[in-house]
């Protein structure tokens, strides 16, 4: 049962929807003395019908006759415009609706912005544009048209991009690379500068965990991001970075170990004003970088260059003191105001097996580190390396360079687990080195004390372990023996933990690694942090440089006596997989470094990798899918004269009172990929799409090319009821205006390549409105446009051409065409968001989704719900001036409800 | 005179104006025009931005004149004159240079020819500005009443809306009762509804609602007057029915001796010269039709006066006309179907019937128990053939374009006949299957499947008599076969017209219509609702064949437009009209017999034109014919004409 209450009106009005039919309900509301609010998910009012090229069948350019109501709007003394909004709830009833409005971020100050577009001019990301449908992308702050209203300007920000996410730095990996693509290699640079001061070394020796959620790997391979930073590190020859420190401040911190994390956070602790003082038991900075990481991989001077930077700044570094040795930690801890350990994982871990304190027995980071600071090892003809990891293979490459006839590795899984950089192992394997996958030590052998070889046991996997990596199973009977006169075993490193002394204060975990807060990397002991290889075991050098900025975050708050926990933005970043569409978008292989021949590696330490060149950077940085839209390199915000562009914005809520609402949110074409006839293929073109391409306004100032080739098509196969009057494949009903666009379409195309050929399949043609008929016929005997009565069975890429097949049901034959372009009349279904509003508001939809009016005859504005009213193709499809002539009726019912003096009665409750 | 300050704005407007105009080389040639202060292009002058660059230079500038070379003005001569007087000019010191319509689209291909004629139609307005007098709007009062010609669904709606508005409605339909052919309707598609059922509360609220005063029986005899002043002269015919004393007793009815077929019933039945159009009229007045009226053709019955308890019927009654002001005009005039159902192809046979008599067989067939009698000889049709397009989509033998409910009703009807003569069969010829709305096609769908309505594409060549049978001969095109059946009863889809009177109508509108007497709208997709007269609107199918909702929406669009009309205090009348100096004027009223707005008049006293401002559209005429130059237009001024192709001619010689 309903009950009823009186209630007074507000007499004010909300359209949703900025499409023709929105328009016209909002003007004419407007138009009779009442406030309205327009609210348009998308920047700008104007909705599809601003996108055709023309409009049948009076040939008028809708540009020119919809935009002087679209100016109308934006100037009406009675229309609030909300653009870039959403309605997110409706209570209340007829007469009293109350309606919360989601205010979208545009990033950019409405108010205040000139559209001038020098934002646009500077921003290097170009994205899918919906306006253009694909058919040319656009920059990711946008004004969506020309005539758009309001002629303001919108960032397309979806999220953050997985490649930064994935970063534990949170380098702007996007950002770089879509100033790389635009040859902004400064600004590129600078960026990555704003989060680590070290971008030639990352720029090599990063395991790149940013490429391994790259978006473009679904469609064929990650973009080769860390050789783009290297590619704009090389461009300079001593590194112009900003030293300002922010403000000295008296307070000293001391940093046990010069490596990336001791490194790292010395230097955003001195940026930030603090003294710093580290302490190196090494005669040289760099730690793992000096001491673990060949020449070959990542240059001396390179290292020197950047690391000098941190002396540079004004930290001190005392070298060749061991803490725990010389200064007991308790010195450290009385002279400074707080400890940063960050001694590394120095230690290697024994094989376990017989044989091990044999001469000729090296393990893997002592090899290194003496090879690297002496630059000289005497070793063996035959070197076996043990293990899978970064310092295996860079061990193994080092022993063939200083001159190792035969170098084999032996791995104890298969090359799907191996942990080592995919690229380091394809290069040690040119180099000629062999790795023995599922290979297991099991004893060296030796002979006067010296190494013989070494004697394994093949393996098999069996399931995941603790870590999720299979676990290598021993195969019985399965001994064989290799021949060495070194053995590398390079299996793993934990801490030195001597420095402690007797400092008993601190935990430890096992594997000597020390106990810390995962967030602020506090040890046990209050002041004393921790961070890189110490807390973690052998890691990745982008890791340790994380933990020291990380911890540099904590000492920082720790000094000046702040929280050190709350809102911390270096806390890690979700990373989310975005949905790019890939309209327009090709595959393209991805750009590889060019290295010096295996051949000539043998006897130096050159660099490997030679860095990409101008122009194999600018290509490979243009693969980007910029899959969140905007990179926020912020170009923009430097470029733009009034400053108003805020990439911190947040979404914003407003909430409207109104008496009614009328409901316009229009169509969207059923999915081409959801009809199966057609294989994806660039000159396959929904019709909007061809409306770009007819549109004089448009990308191609109405010079009709095709897609894939940007040629002339010469002939053009339309098909009609592409999943209208479908049910199997798309949807039973009729879609009412394809018929009648294809045929514009169709004579537009006509007039633009007047030799060229079009034909346009169809089922039915149905032009029942004002000069349709006439229109239709004169596109068949005018414009010399073939019709054929028939289905088309399918369409697929043959060479150059695309072949149609169909049926022409009048001769009862068989159709083939081989066609340049086709053009789809896709069904139309409603507006997904318009169809989920409409749910939220409980308002009936049919099975498609459009919006059920109160009686399909003689109601045909009302909805289910009284005061809330319906326009345009939200309730079904229809062409313009049947929209607008349901829009001004919706309008006259908002008036009429307006106008009454009496209270109405309102049905109670709220939806 | 002190010479303007004029600044010019020449538009891109994208690439269609700069595509094949050289907008530099227009600002280069322009710069330098004598009084032209200012001279800047930019690629989009009507977005906020271009705008914006307009303001800032009459600012800056100092500017008292503004030359926009862009569009049309009638697309945006409204946008850039709000513009100026933002920046507190008179209005008409802007004016459009029409660089595109005129100018760059017909010479897409040319741009140095293109390019010299922007030059040229620019330099031109420039001296039209410059002559330019401020000119203010004149308030014109605005009466708040509506006039609906036409009773129908459209009118109905139209008049339902506005009256629930607030506003007076006078509604006039030209027969006896309200309800158009909406009641001689059987059913719905797609949901098989009665019509009835439908229509009548309608019908009951329209007559029932205070703000609405019905005319029946009534036809607009004259119209003179402008948006927001119209007078309209009623002519209420007579019916012999004295409307004060009929208390619709209906015992008349059965008096009359005389028959005739009934227009409600299209023939099929018949009626008496005093009839009530059909149960349940409204109003319930019987009417007394004077052609077949014994008495009124001199004959001496008086059976219905007779009967009448009241005294109602009068012979001695006579037209009457009334008189009304109203403030705008819905014309909702609706259609007729196509009178030429006895084509060559279609035999005149009582057994071929169009689509409303077969309504209403199909609305009799209710109280038939079910059963559908076909007119020669009362038997149920077996084998039934539905032709579509008739007249419909032929421009030789009836109209071109289609007339868009026939496919639907068509279906309807098949669907209905096979509900009531389960073993009939039943065929359909057309040409396009056109089922484009809710429903539609699934209704079509299982019109085929369910019901196995044979639908046979092609057309039909000839329907003949052949005993108790009609000859069918068609051909289906899908087969490339001829189809010859026998059929009991032919049922035509004949094509919509517009109503007979809506010619005449509009020529006393001075509204435009087509060559077949749709109404023309303002504008075909945006303004599909306004006449290009001021205060006269359209609704349904007066402007083009549509169905039932399509119509309700178009009738509740024209409602919102005089909504909003009337939501004003007063009206406001472009001060671009024609001017009378009584000093020249001769009074040889040459400039009254030209005007096609009445809008002058020679006063009796001083026979001098005298200009009713209001009234005049300013559209020149009387200007060009007046011999003396005594009736002038202002800001088009024979000076300014001259001046004007003075420049265009110096541009070309």
């Amino acid at each position: 049962m309903e009950n009823y209450i009186s209630t007074s009106v507000t007499r004010k009005a909300l359209v949703v929807g900025g499409g023709v039919a929105g328009i016209q309900a909002a003007l004419d509301i407007a138009d009779a003395g009442y406030e309205v609010f327009l609210v348009e998910k998308s920047p700008s009012i104007g909705g599809h019908m601003i996108q055709y090229a023309e409009v049948f069948p009076t040939l008028d350019c809708p540009q020119c006759i919809l935009t002087p109501k679209m100016v109308e709007i934006g100037q009406h003394p009675n229309i609030k415009l909300l653009t870039y909004s959403e309605v997110a709830q409706v209570s209340g009833q007829i007469g009293r609706f109350t309606v919360q409005v989601k205010r979208k971020a545009s990033y950019v100050d409405w108010e205040k912005c000139t559209g001038c577009g020098e934002c646009a001019n500077v921003c290097p990301v170009e994205v899918y544009s919906e306006f253009e449908r694909g058919i040319v992308r656009q920059k990711a702050i946008y004004k969506p048209f020309g005539q758009a209203v309001p002629a303001v300007f919108t960032v397309d920000k979806r999220g953050i991009a997985p490649c930064r996410a994935a970063c534990p730095l949170q380098v702007n990996a996007q950002g770089y690379v879509s100033l790389i693509s635009q040859g902004r290699f400064t600004e590129a640079l600078n960026l990555v500068r704003e989060k680590t001061p070290f971008p030639g070394i990352c720029g090599r020796i990063c395991t790149r965990p940013c490429e391994s959620q790259c978006t473009r790997r679904e469609m064929d391979m990650p973009l080769a991001i860390n050789d783009l930073k290297r590619f704009v590190s090389d461009q300079e020859k001593e590194p112009a970075i900003d030293l300002t420190i922010a403000s000295e401040i008296e307070e000293k911190v001391a940093i046990i170990g010069a490596g990336p994390a001791g490194l790292m956070a010395a230097y955003e602790l001195r940026k930030t004003g603090y003294q710093v003082t580290i302490f190196e038991t090494l005669p040289a900075a760099g730690g793992m970088m000096w001491v673990g990481i060949p020449e070959y991989r990542l240059p001396r001077d390179t290292l020197q260059k950047e690391i000098s930077l941190i002396q540079k700044i004004g930290v001190a570094i005392k070298f060749n003191t061991t803490i725990g040795e010389q200064v007991p930690l308790a010195t450290l801890k009385d002279e400074f105001n707080a400890v940063f350990i960050a001694t590394g994982a120095h230690v290697s871990v024994k094989l376990g097996v017989e044989g091990e304190n044999l001469a000729g027995v090296k393990y893997g980071i002592d090899f290194l580190r003496e090879v690297n600071l002496n630059g000289k090892f005497e070793v063996g003809e035959r070197v076996v390396v043990v293990g899978g990891g970064n310092a295996a293979i860079d061990a193994a490459r080092t022993a063939y360079r200083l001159g190792a006839k035969i170098v084999s590795i032996v791995y104890r899984r298969s090359r799907e687990e191996i942990p080592a950089i995919p690229g380091e192992v394809i290069e040690a394997e040119r180099e000629g080195i062999k790795i023995s996958y599922l290979t297991d030590p099991v004893r060296i052998v030796g002979e006067n004390g010296k190494v013989r070889g070494i004697e394994c046991l093949k393996t098999k996997l069996g399931p995941p372990d603790e870590n999720g990596r299979r676990r290598p199973i021993p195969v019985d009977g399965s001994e064989f023996f290799l021949e060495a006169d070194m053995i590398i075993p390079a299996i793993g490193q934990v801490p030195d933990i001597a420095f402690l002394g007797d400092e008993t204060g601190m935990v430890l975990k096992p594997g000597n690694q020390l106990e810390v807060d995962e967030t602020t990397l506090q040890t046990t002991t209050e002041g004393i942090f921790a961070g890189g290889d110490v807390v973690t075991g052998p890691n990745a050098v982008i890791d340790a440089l994380a933990a020291g900025r990380r911890a540099a975050i904590s000492i920082d708050r720790y000094l000046r006596g702040e929280n050190l926990t709350v809102s911390r933005e270096d806390t890690e970043l979700t990373i989310s997989a975005l949905k790019v569409d890939m309209a327009g978008i090709h595959q393209q292989k991805r750009t590889d470094m060019p290295v010096i021949p295996p051949t000539r590696r043998a006897g130096n330490f050159r660099e490997v990798a030679l860095g990409l060149n101008e122009r194999d950077a600018i290509r490979e940085a243009k693969r980007c899918l910029a899959c969140p839209g905007c990179s926020e390199c912020r170009l923009c915000e430097k470029a733009c004269e009034p400053k108003v562009i805020h990439h911190e914005m947040r979404e914003r809520y407003e909430e409207l009172e109104v008496g009614a609402i009328v409901l316009a949110t229009g169509f969207e074409l059923i999915p081409k990929e959801a009809i199966a006839e057609f294989e994806p293929d660039p000159d396959i073109l929904e019709g909007i799409q061809f409306e770009r391409i007819l549109c004089p306004g448009g990308s191609t100032a109405g010079v009709v090319e095709r897609p894939s080739d940007r040629k002339v098509p010469k002939e053009v196969v339309f098909i009609s009821c592409v999943g209208s009057r479908d049910p199997e494949h798309g949807v039973p009903y009729c879609s009412r205006v394809c018929c009648m666009y294809l045929a514009k379409m169709a004579m537009l195309y006509k007039h633009a390549v007047p030799d060229g050929q079009a034909y346009v399949f169809y089922m039915d043609i149905r032009s029942t409105g004002k000069g349709y008929e006439e229109f239709v016929q004169r596109a068949v005997e005018e414009a010399g446009v073939l019709y054929l009565r028939g289905r088309v069975s399918r369409v697929f890429r043959d060479g150059e051409k695309l072949k149609v097949s169909g049926v022409d049901t009048l001769s009862g034959k068989n159709v083939d065409i081989s066609g340049d372009l086709v053009v789809l009349g896709l069904a139309m279904v409603p507006n997904p968001a318009g169809q989920e509003l409409a749910q939220r508001l409980g308002i009936v939809t049919d099975e498609y989704g459009f919006i059920t009016e109160s009686h399909p005859k003689m109601n045909p504005l009302e909805t289910s719900v009284p005061g809330i009213y319906v326009a345009g193709t939200a309730q079904g499809p229809r062409d313009i001036p049947d929209s607008v002539a349901q829009a001004s009726g919706a309008a006259s019912k908002v008036l009429a409800l307006f106008s009454a003096s009496e209270p109405v009665p309102g049905r109670m409750g709220s939806r | 005179m002190r010479g303007k300050r004029i600044g010019v704005f020449v538009c891109h407007c994208g690439l269609n104006i700069a595509g094949s105009v050289d907008v530099v080389k227009v600002i280069e040639q322009i710069s330098n025009y004598p009084g032209v202060t200012h001279a800047e292009h930019y690629i989009y002058m009507c977005s906020d931005p271009g705008q914006e660059i307009v303001r800032k230079a009459i600012r800056e500038k100092n500017l008292d004149g503004v030359v926009m070379s862009n569009c049309s003005p009638s697309l945006h001569e409204h946008t850039f004159r709000n513009l100026v007087t933002s920046e507190g000019l008179n209005p008409y010191h802007c004016e459009i240079a029409n660089i595109r319509e005129q100018c760059s689209w017909p010479h897409l291909a040319d741009k140095e020819t293109a390019t010299k004629k922007a030059v040229a139609i620019t330099k031109t307005v420039i001296e039209k500005v410059r002559r330019n007098l401020a000119l203010t709007p004149m308030v014109v009062p605005l009466t708040k009443k509506v006039l609906i010609i036409g009773a129908g669904i459209a009118g109905m709606q139209a008049a339902m809306d506005i009256a629930d508005g607030g506003y007076e409605v006078i509604l006039v339909e030209k027969t006896p009762t309200i309800g158009g052919h909406a009641t001689q309707l059987s059913r719905t598609f797609p949901t098989l509804e009665n019509i009835t059922d439908l229509v009548v509360p309608v019908m009951e609220k329209v007559v029932a609602h205070p703000n609405i005063r019905l005319h029946v029986y009534s036809e607009v005899e004259e119209i003179s007057g402008y948006v927001g002043n119209f007078q309209v002269s009623l002519r209420q015919k007579t019916s012999f029915v004295d409307r004060e004393k009929c208390n619709y007793c209906g015992l008349c009815l059965g008096s009359c001796p005389v028959t005739v077929p009934a227009e409600f019933e299209r023939g099929l039945f018949s009626r008496g010269a005093i009839y009530l159009p059909f149960l349940q009229a409204v109003p319930p007045r019987p009417v007394i039709d004077r052609q077949s009226c014994l008495h009124l053709n001199g004959g001496c019955c008086r059976a219905c006066q007779d009967v009448c308890p009241v005294q109602a019927i009068d012979f001695q009654q006579s037209d009457t006309i009334v008189e009304e002001k109203v403030g705008a005009i819905i014309v909702a005039t609706g259609y007729e179907l196509y009178p030429g159902d006895g084509t060559d192809e279609y035999a005149s046979d009582a057994d071929v019937i169009d689509g409303l008599q077969f309504e209403r067989l199909l609305a009799s067939s209710s109280s038939t128990n079910g059963e559908i009698n076909r007119p020669s000889d009362g038997k149920v049709p077996r084998q039934v053939v539905f032709i579509q397009c008739v007249g419909s989509r032929d421009p030789e033998h009836g109209v071109a374009y289609c007339s868009r409910v026939c496919c639907m009703s068509t279906a309807k009807q098949a669907m209905l006949y096979k509900k009531a003569v389960p073993d009939g069969q039943a065929y359909v010829f057309y040409m396009d299957i056109r089922s484009d709305a809710k429903g539609y096609e699934e209704f079509v769908q299982r019109v085929m499947d369910e019901e196995k309505v044979l639908y046979l594409r092609g057309k039909v060549s000839r329907v003949f008599r052949d005993g108790e049978y009609l000859k069918v001969w068609g051909v289906d095109t899908l087969a490339g076969k001829d189809v010859e059946i026998s059929a009991d009863l032919v049922v035509l889809a004949t094509a919509i017209v517009p109503n007979p009177g809506a010619k005449d109508l509009a020529r006393k509108l001075n509204i435009i219509s087509d060559s077949y007497g749709f109404i023309t709208e303002a504008h075909i997709k945006l303004r599909p609702m306004e006449t290009l007269t001021a205060g006269i609107y359209l609704a349904g199918v007066a402007q083009w064949p549509r169905d039932l909702p399509d119509t309700i929406s178009s009738a509740s669009g024209a409602a919102s437009k005089i909504l909003s009309l009337f939501s004003r205090k007063e009206l406001l009348h472009a001060p671009t009209v024609a001017v009378v100096d009584a000093e020249v004027c001769n009074g040889c009223g040459q400039c009254v017999a030209v005007c096609a707005y009445k809008a002058i008049e020679l006063d009796a006293r001083s026979k001098v034109a005298l200009v009713n401002e209001a009234v005049c559209e300013g559209c020149g005429a009387c200007a060009v014919t007046c011999p003396s130059k005594a009736v002038q237009h202002k800001n088009w001024t024979p000076g300014q004409l001259f001046e004007i192709i003075n420049v265009a001619i110096d541009e070309y010689v």
